[in-house]
């Protein structure tokens, strides 16, 4: 098992960082029964940690015996029956999934299946937690349609279930979901957060990490949690006992982009594009999610820019971003920012360099 | 049985009596032998019609003024031909070697192949030809009116008396009958003559036999499918080996008619490849130019003695594209409006001919003289707009090549379509005008949907973009940008709101991708303002696609994977973090596999995440094999595009 697994907390009492928001969470629950709620932060915060801390919280350790299935799920879309292929985890009390992966047919799939649990309701011996907890991961990435279906279905089966989404952006969540939830954001741990957790996990492997190793595994990870001890976990098969100068392990695809980033930045033309272009399909085949790309992107580019240029770079960049949004191929719009970066570079060594 | 098909007969020449005295005899229809009998006749006999200058078919006497003009002034002479010299020597050429020269043993193959647009005079020029030789006949395959199978399934299932006892016979079935008889037996027995002989034998006045047979297959079968295409193909080559007479077949090219499909223009390719295969001379005709169609029609309008103003004429002569036949149809049309015209305004009057006549009469004349003219300004008008109905077709790489090429009026001409735009813009935003038809007139004669021009205009535009322009190119992606929004914007109403409306409706949907093909196109044009040098650049079909397929593959892969993650660490695990934080970790695992005590789930999962490097060339591998093979030079196409206008 992974460290990250393996070191998870599981209890609200035992998380080391967001302390306050699992004391508050413990309080929400100690009547019995809680609000809808929404978790949302950047990723590797510990939303997912405190939400299966606040499952064992209210249901004990009944709520840890899970199953991991993968059925495939009928459902009728106005006319057709669709067959969807989703995973979900589920225990007696909950059931989790990632609605996302339906593709489109999100919205047939959220419906259904919290029909599906409405209608088996766990039986409990006292009788009081009459409802099952349905867990949704990744619910900016549904679709707007699949949102308001959701909406409708949360009322409807209110008594039956309560939903705890989770998601990176709150602002992808349309308006009537968040009203609906009770908001909990959950912020990116720091630096001494991440630090801390580090030393935890490195005593409870009999690891040595000197604090300036841990300090730069840290900041490496850009306040991701997971990252963090992923990367620790990384670090100590590349070499243990750590040294002083050994270099953090960084994905792949990040060096891919650091090596996009110092191509577009040597060379501003057409040609460099078309090999640019070449990079980015290469990701994307890998399935590197596109707003990754462009964020990554974006903080390598600014790493290399006069500071002079870095609000506008920063404009199109958020500009194409909204872009990738609206439009249907990503390919389109992460191109359409590194012609415009091009472009704005270019000018800029013109004009200073002549 | 018979009655279904029209009948043909071979007649000697002396009943066609507005024929010039030639000595080949006709093959003609025997409409009123039909007529009497049968009631779709008609159907049958309006079929051939449509065919242009052939002096085998005459049409009724009695009806001459309302012939088509297409028949009346079909060519007879030589001269008469609006097909370039070169052109009719090459197949004059061919005609005296197999026919003068016959008794030679030859061995470089006796078909001969012309390929070429509709209407750019093939059938005519053959005919033309054909009747300039003494003792040489010409004898065409003429394909019955096919059953087609819905008709027959109709006639069968309902019990339509008479039909019942017909049997299906497919039109391959009919053309490889055919091809057989020919080669079997070296008097060309005709199935059609064969079979109405009994009935027709009155009608029938056999000539003399000795006479050398060319056969001319003008109505080649079209068949879908790669297995029938590949047995019409066979059966081709055989016959094309095997005839024993000298044959002409003629294939009329669907080149760059995207609206055919790719099958038929594939077929195409794929016949003459055969009949090149098997030693046929192969003869290209290109579509005959503007000037020559004017010619022609101007020598028409002579003959039928009406006037249509010289704009008009090269009007018509521009817009057939090349299709004389339809050039002369589009005339025909204009001069019978005229002459209506002329009739409901003065009834006295005359055809426009005359109006110099007129002039030398009285002044009071003038004003109904000049309402006539108002007149006709407005009939012309009209009739642009009616006539203009052939509309010409562009391959995707030609509309593509339009629109990256970038041409444009230059200085020289510039004076005069500057006052076109009544504001003055700024400097940095003006260009010249166009040098080509709108843009989105281009997409639509490509017979493409906008998304996969933007995506061909995506792929190949940095080609086209000087080294030194990558601002225009930031500008022009932006503008795909946009246009990749209003296509999302598209398939999202054609959810919602395609149902909810009314079906008279204007569909939003297509509003949107409208737009997002003018926007995509016209931001081309706009954004390159520094076109590279002409060179050799070849138009890559997009890698997009193939990309996406790519991707939609990884991501059932991944989804595997994820379920293995899942299992082993009994969370769930969203998609992203997956792709980009667990994989790269399991795969620094893997490669320190042999120092380490892994744990079970990474060495499991580690093991076959390797292949990511080696997959990652695959792509590329192939993206180039299919550039390869979807490589068209641009440049090729736009040199016989100038070929044409010097025609």
């Amino acid at each position: 098992m992974l460290w990250v697994d393996k070191y998870r907390p599981h209890t609200l009492d035992k998380v080391m960082v967001h302390v306050e928001e699992a004391q508050q969470l413990k309080q929400l629950v100690s009547q019995g029964d809680c609000p809808h709620l929404l978790f949302y932060g950047p990723s590797g915060a510990g939303k997912k940690t405190l939400i299966m801390a606040l499952l064992r919280e209210m249901y004990g350790s009944g709520a840890e015996k899970i199953k991991v299935e993968n059925k495939p799920w009928k459902v009728e879309a106005g006319s057709r029956k669709l067959e969807v292929e989703l995973t979900t985890i589920s225990s007696n009390y909950h059931v989790e999934l990632n609605p996302s992966d339906a593709g489109f047919q999100d919205r047939y799939v959220v419906q259904e299946i919290i029909k599906e649990m409405a209608k088996s309701r766990p039986l409990d011996v006292s009788g009081n937690k009459s409802f099952k907890v349905l867990v949704l991961n990744e619910v900016d990435r549904l679709s707007k349609e699949a949102q308001h279906s959701l909406r409708r279905t949360m009322e409807k089966y209110s008594s039956a279930c309560r939903l705890v989404l989770c998601c990176n952006s709150a602002s992808k969540v349309i308006e009537a979901v968040r009203s609906r939830c009770l908001n909990i954001r959950i912020s990116a741990p720091s630096k001494e957060e991440i630090m801390k957790v580090l030393q935890h996990v490195a005593k409870k492997e009999g690891l040595q990490l000197s604090s300036s190793f841990a300090a730069r595994i840290a900041l490496a990870s850009n306040r991701n949690l997971r990252r963090a001890i992923l990367s620790l976990e990384a670090c100590k098969v590349q070499q243990y006992p750590f040294t002083e100068d050994q270099p953090v392990q960084t994905t792949d695809w990040e060096q891919y982009i650091v090596e996009i980033a110092s191509d577009i930045v040597n060379e501003q033309s057409p040609k460099r594009l078309f090999l640019v272009r070449g990079k980015l399909y290469e990701l994307l085949v890998n399935c590197i999610p596109p707003e990754l790309i462009l964020k990554r992107l974006l903080l390598e580019l600014m790493k290399k820019l006069d500071s002079e240029l870095k609000h506008e770079v920063c404009h199109w960049a958020a500009f194409y971003e909204h872009r990738m949004q609206l439009g249907q191929k990503a390919i389109f719009h992460l191109e359409a920012f590194v012609a415009k970066f091009m472009s704005i570079y270019k000018r800029f060594l013109i004009n200073t360099f002549g | 049985m018979g009655k279904r098909k029209p009948a043909f007969v071979v007649v000697s020449d002396d009943e066609g009596t507005d024929e010039p005295p030639s000595s080949e005899p006709l093959i003609t229809e025997t409409k009123p032998f039909l007529t009497s009998q049968v009631g779709d006749s008609s159907l049958s006999c309006s079929i051939p019609t449509g065919k242009c200058g052939l002096p085998r078919r005459q049409s009724f006497t009695q009806s001459s003024d309302v012939q088509a003009w297409v028949d009346k002034y079909r060519p007879r002479e030589v001269s008469d031909l609006a097909v370039h010299a070169k052109k009719i020597a090459e197949v004059r050429e061919w005609m005296v070697n197999k026919l003068q020269r016959c008794d030679k043993p030859d061995h470089c193959g006796k078909v001969l192949l012309l390929v070429g647009p509709t209407g750019c005079g093939k059938t005519a020029v053959i005919s033309v030809l054909m009747s300039k030789f003494e003792g040489a006949e010409l004898c065409e395959w003429d394909p019955p009116v096919p059953t087609l199978w819905n008709e027959h399934l109709h006639h069968v299932n309902t019990g339509s008396e008479g039909y019942y006892d017909i049997p299906y016979v497919s039109k391959i079935q009919q053309f490889t009958e055919f091809l057989d008889g020919v080669t079997r037996y070296p008097l060309l027995p005709l199935p059609h003559e064969s079979q109405d002989k009994g009935n027709s034998t009155s009608f029938l006045r056999k000539t003399v036999v000795e006479k050398q047979k060319v056969l001319l297959i003008d109505d080649l079968p079209i068949v879908h499918g790669r297995e029938s295409i590949l047995k019409l193909c066979h059966r081709l080559y055989n016959f094309a080996l095997s005839v024993q007479f000298p044959t002409i077949v003629i294939v009329t090219d669907f080149l760059g008619n995207e609206e055919h499909g790719q099958g038929i223009s594939t077929l195409t390719t794929d016949i003459v490849h055969t009949f090149e295969s098997a030693g046929a001379k192969k003869i290209t005709f290109n579509p005959i130019t503007a000037i020559a169609v004017r010619k022609v029609l101007n020598r028409i309008m002579i003959a039928e003695k009406c006037t249509v103003s010289p704009e008009l004429v090269s009007f018509v002569a521009e817009s057939c594209g090349g299709d004389i036949r339809h050039a002369i149809n589009c005339l025909q049309f204009l001069c019978i409006g005229s002459k209506s015209i002329s009739c409901s305004w003065d009834p006295g009057g005359d055809i426009f001919l005359d109006k110099s006549k007129r002039k030398r009469g009285t002044g009071d004349n003038s004003s109904v003289k000049r309402k006539k003219l108002s007149q006709c300004k407005l009939l012309e008008k009209k009739c642009k707009s009616s006539i203009d109905c052939r509309d010409s077709s562009l391959s995707l790489f030609h509309a593509l090549g339009k629109v990256l090429h970038n041409k444009r009026i230059t200085e020289a001409d510039k004076i005069s379509g500057k006052n076109s735009i009544g504001f003055i813009l700024k400097e940095e935003l003006q260009r010249h005008p166009l040098n080509m038809e709108e843009p989105e007139t281009l997409i639509s004669q490509a017979h493409t949907d906008a998304a996969s021009f933007l995506c061909f205009l995506h792929e190949n535009v940095l080609e086209f973009v000087d080294e030194e322009g990558i601002e225009d190119v930031s500008v022009a992606l932006t503008y795909f940008s946009d246009a990749d929004c209003l296509l999302k914007s598209r398939k999202r109403s054609s959810s919602s709101f395609f149902s909810v409306h009314a079906s008279d409706e204007i569909d939003p949907a297509h509003i949107g991708e409208a737009v997002a093909g003018s926007v995509c196109a016209r931001g081309v044009l706009f954004a390159n303002t520094h076109p590279s040098k002409p060179r050799w650049l070849s138009i890559r079909s997009p890698s997009i696609r193939q990309v996406d397929r790519l991707m939609n593959e990884k991501k059932i892969e991944n989804y595997t994977k994820l379920l293995g993650v899942i299992q082993a660490s009994h969370t769930m695990c969203t998609h992203v973090v997956q792709v980009a934080e667990l994989e790269p970790l399991y795969k620094q695992l893997a490669y320190r596999k042999g120092q380490s005590n892994l744990t079970l789930t990474s060495k499991e999962i580690g093991s076959d995440l390797l292949f990511f490097p080696s997959q990652s060339l695959g792509i590329f591998s192939d993206m180039e094999a299919m550039d390869i093979s979807n490589e068209m030079h641009v440049d090729d196409m736009i040199s016989s595009e100038d070929e044409i206008e010097e025609w």
